[in-house]
């Protein structure tokens, strides 16, 4: 399990703390310049904060009060780097077996075995610059791996491709991580991406980590509104807790919505309430569900956008003083009930995903 | 070729006339109100630019050779004037141990104890005063002696420089050098006597100004500006 | 043709540009890795002799080599000899005017190696020195054969700095350009001729080889 816990005033802030657990994998977020690169490097022992430590299988590698530091040689990190960084006067088999730490005898077959891993069997004699950019980052990794690693830390490692090598490397991602016992952290931007591949999420922000959950907590369950604007959470708004027939509910303008959580929260507060778009239901023309009684609201579609069989709608949703709520639904389905631009449509609030937040 | 304007003379003179020129030049331009231009260098640097056509029309040579060359090459007129004697003197800096005399007995009891470090003389090959030095070195009979021994500089004036090094015990330099304030103060030297024959010669471009100059530097005024430069002039030799 | 002259030539070349592998490796190395306020002023300082006449560097080096100076007599203290005037004089003086033609293409060169490779080598296990002898190295090489060729063919050329604290001594400091000068002003063309063809051939090859370097440096893909 690797621990960390990184505090720093100059020349830039830092207050960072994550942990990771042996085959997990840990996404950390954040826009650019907000340290995310920065962290990685005092994993690896690139860079050290002022103050702070990192441990790893209970090895401490940093530790600012014991003035302990050891080298990122002393360390056993995979470092896969954002432009990849493979030794271009070597050949692929060369690049991996520089970092191999086994008998010189064994090398040949170590190294057949981490390229068939990475898909990338035959082209051990290739020079990186006669590589794709897919290539290029199954040598990284596979390099990365050679050096039998205790984490495996990934700094944007999909940016440099096009979208249609992205995807396949993220199958291939899944597939190798499955069979790595490490914990492995991925630094990306991309919050799809995180939540695609990560068992874990953590948004950093201007230097400071914010939350770590899984995905579907840190995505549509945030802490706060400040974390909610990180993970471009779709519906926020403001409303004010009121007591309505023994239960608490929002006060959205006009509106009483009920809510299923609330624990933290009493009568009064002024509230922040997310939810996430795939949690509206759509009142169906054709048939009638169940769940209908649950939030009932009317609002215009404004603006419909289809991508890849998901249909999101924009509602501007009546009596809230031009509140637009963003809703998920399939394509098929918003097909299915002959939705237009400029409909009043009716939908449903789910009560128990609607999540309470700070400020 | 008369010029109702005074225009400006142009003449080529050997390194060594820098200190005793100007002085010949003022005095002229103060009696005829002409305007005196001159290019000082090595004259056989000189030589070639003349030969390459430089607009030179009088030539103050340190080394007959040099104004023979351009005679065969046709590009000089009348007859070459042996103007004054060039003389050359041995120094040897504050820094350096080594007596100077004029019979170079001093050098020669330093060349067999051994204590030299290095006798600078400006190249024999091509600079008449390491001619000059050469001659005053086989006359005392130590110029095989002396060759391990000797710093080769390129003009007359670099082996003024080197001797001022701690390197270097003496110097062969010319006469008209030293006795200048500025330098006789570095020092201590003597007259040896060797001397070097000043020629001057017009070019094939000259004019009636080049030649009054000509007439000039054999004036009894200029001969005493030459002897006050340490030069030797007709009544000496 | 003055053999004699030929070989000073060529051995005080060799001796500069071998030295200057090292000396100019160290403190192109130096800052490449530096990123200090007065790295600027340091580089310019290196630069010093491409700009300076002959004339200005030939005094300073001719008053530092004095055996008056710290340098001068620290020379005749270790060796009984003096520095200037000799063979030994003219190496150091070329290590110093050719110091510029060794250290830009090696800085250049180093430079042009991205940080990350340094630290993905450090991340592979590889310690400092190892990751300089098998990546930044082999990396940097045609840079630094560039400056080998550079330093060599401009020390085979100085004329100058040599003229001025040189002497001329045949065999010491005597080198095939002041053997070439000597000729001209001598007179004697037909050797000037030969010796300036023979210089000329060498700085045409060594020239070609440069540039030849230049194009396989490119033609490597550094991120």
């Amino acid at each position: 399990m690797l621990q960390v816990k990184l505090q720093q005033t100059l020349p830039t802030t830092l207050d960072v703390e994550l942990h990771c657990e042996k085959g997990e994998v840990l996404a950390l977020v954040g826009p650019s310049g907000a340290g995310k690169s920065t962290v990685l490097r005092c994993i690896a022992g690139l860079q050290s904060p002022q103050q702070g430590l990192v441990s790893c299988k209970g090895q401490t590698w940093f530790d600012s009060e014991a003035k302990l530091n050891k080298t990122p040689q002393q360390r056993r990190v995979g470092m896969v780097f954002q432009n990849y960084a493979l030794f271009p006067h070597l050949t692929v088999m060369e690049n991996i077996k520089l970092a191999l730490d086994v008998d010189k005898d064994k090398h040949h077959h170590h190294g057949k075995q981490l390229l068939e891993q990475v898909n990338l069997s035959g082209l051990e004699q290739r020079y990186p610059h006669q590589l794709s950019g897919g290539q290029q980052q199954r040598v990284a990794i596979a390099r990365a791996l050679a050096r039998q690693p205790e984490v495996l830390l990934l700094d944007e490692p999909f940016s440099a491709v096009d979208k249609v090598t992205r995807r396949k490397l993220y199958m291939e991602l899944n597939t190798l991580r499955r069979q790595l016992d490490m914990p492995v952290i991925l630094v990306t931007h991309d919050l799809d991406e995180a939540a695609m591949l990560a068992d874990s999420l953590c948004v950093i922000h201007q230097g400071s980590t914010l939350q770590q959950g899984t995905p579907d907590k840190v995505l549509f369950q945030p802490n706060n509104v400040a974390i909610a604007r990180q993970v471009d959470a779709r519906n926020v708004f403001n409303g004010q807790l009121v007591l309505d027939d023994k239960s608490l509910k929002i006060q959205w303008y006009d509106h009483l919505i009920e809510v299923t959580n609330t624990a933290g929260f009493s009568i009064g507060d002024t509230v922040h309430w997310t939810l996430s778009p795939s949690k509206v239901l759509l009142h169906q023309r054709v048939r009638k569900s169940s769940g209908e009684h649950e939030n009932p609201l009317q609002g215009t579609i404004s603006e419909m956008v289809c991508l890849r069989g998901i249909t999101t709608m924009i509602l501007k949703i009546v009596q809230t003083d031009n509140r637009y709520l963003q809703m998920d639904l399939p394509e098929h389905v918003a097909m299915r009930n002959g939705l237009t631009i400029g409909e009043t449509i009716s939908v449903s609030l789910l009560a128990d995903a609607i999540h309470l937040m700070s400020e | 070729m008369t010029q109702l304007q005074a225009e400006q003379l142009h003449i080529a003179a050997a390194a060594n006339l820098r200190f005793v020129l100007p002085e010949l030049v003022a005095e002229f331009e103060q009696q005829t109100d002409h305007d005196v231009a001159v290019s000082y260098a090595a004259s056989g640097t000189l030589t070639t630019q003349i030969q390459h056509g430089a607009p030179f029309e009088l030539f103050m040579s340190a080394d007959p050779h040099y104004i023979q060359r351009l005679n065969d090459a046709e590009l000089t007129q009348g007859e070459a004037v042996n103007y004054a004697q060039a003389q050359l003197a041995l120094f040897a800096s504050n820094k350096s141990t080594l007596n100077v005399d004029e019979q170079l007995n001093g050098l020669q009891k330093a060349l067999e104890h051994g204590t030299i470090n290095k006798i600078a003389i400006a190249n024999p090959r091509h600079a008449p005063y390491g001619q000059a030095a050469r001659s005053a070195l086989q006359q005392a009979g130590l110029w095989q002696q002396v060759q391990p021994y000797l710093l080769m500089a390129e003009n007359a004036s670099q082996v003024m420089q080197f001797s001022l090094t701690t390197s270097v015990d003496a110097g062969f330099v010319p006469y008209t050098h030293i006795i200048q304030p500025t330098f006789s103060s570095l020092g201590r030297f003597v007259k040896l006597d060797v001397r070097l024959q000043q020629q001057a010669i017009l070019l094939r471009q000259s004019t009636a100004t080049s030649q009054q100059f000509l007439d000039f530097i054999q004036t009894d005024k200029a001969h005493e500006l030459f002897i006050k430069h340490g030069f030797l002039v007709m009544e000496d030799f | 043709m003055d053999w004699q002259a030929f070989q000073v030539s060529i051995s005080l070349a060799l001796l500069t540009c071998l030295s200057l592998l090292p000396i100019g490796l160290a403190i192109a190395y130096f800052l490449a890795k530096s990123n200090f306020i007065g790295r600027g002023f340091i580089e310019a300082i290196i630069t010093l002799p491409l700009v300076l006449p002959p004339t200005v560097l030939g005094y300073f080096l001719l008053v530092g080599m004095d055996s008056n100076s710290v340098l001068g007599s620290l020379f005749v203290s270790l060796t009984g000899q003096n520095l200037a005037f000799s063979f030994v004089g003219l190496w150091f003086a070329s290590i110093i005017y050719s110091l510029p033609f060794a250290v830009q293409p090696m800085l250049r060169s180093l430079e042009s190696i991205a940080p990350e490779i340094r630290e993905a080598a450090w991340c592979s296990g590889l310690s400092k020195w190892k990751t300089f002898f098998k990546i930044e190295l082999p990396l940097a090489w045609p840079g630094i054969i560039t400056a080998m060729v550079l330093s060599f063919s401009h020390t085979l050329g100085e004329f100058g700095v040599v003229l001025m604290i040189g002497g001329n001594i045949a065999g010491e400091t005597r080198t095939l350009s002041i053997a070439i000068y000597d000729s001209v002003v001598s007179f004697e063309h037909q050797q000037a001729q030969s010796m300036s063809l023979i210089l000329l051939a060498i700085a045409l090859v060594t020239i070609t080889l440069v540039y030849t370097l230049n194009r396989k440096q490119t033609r490597v893909a550094v991120l």
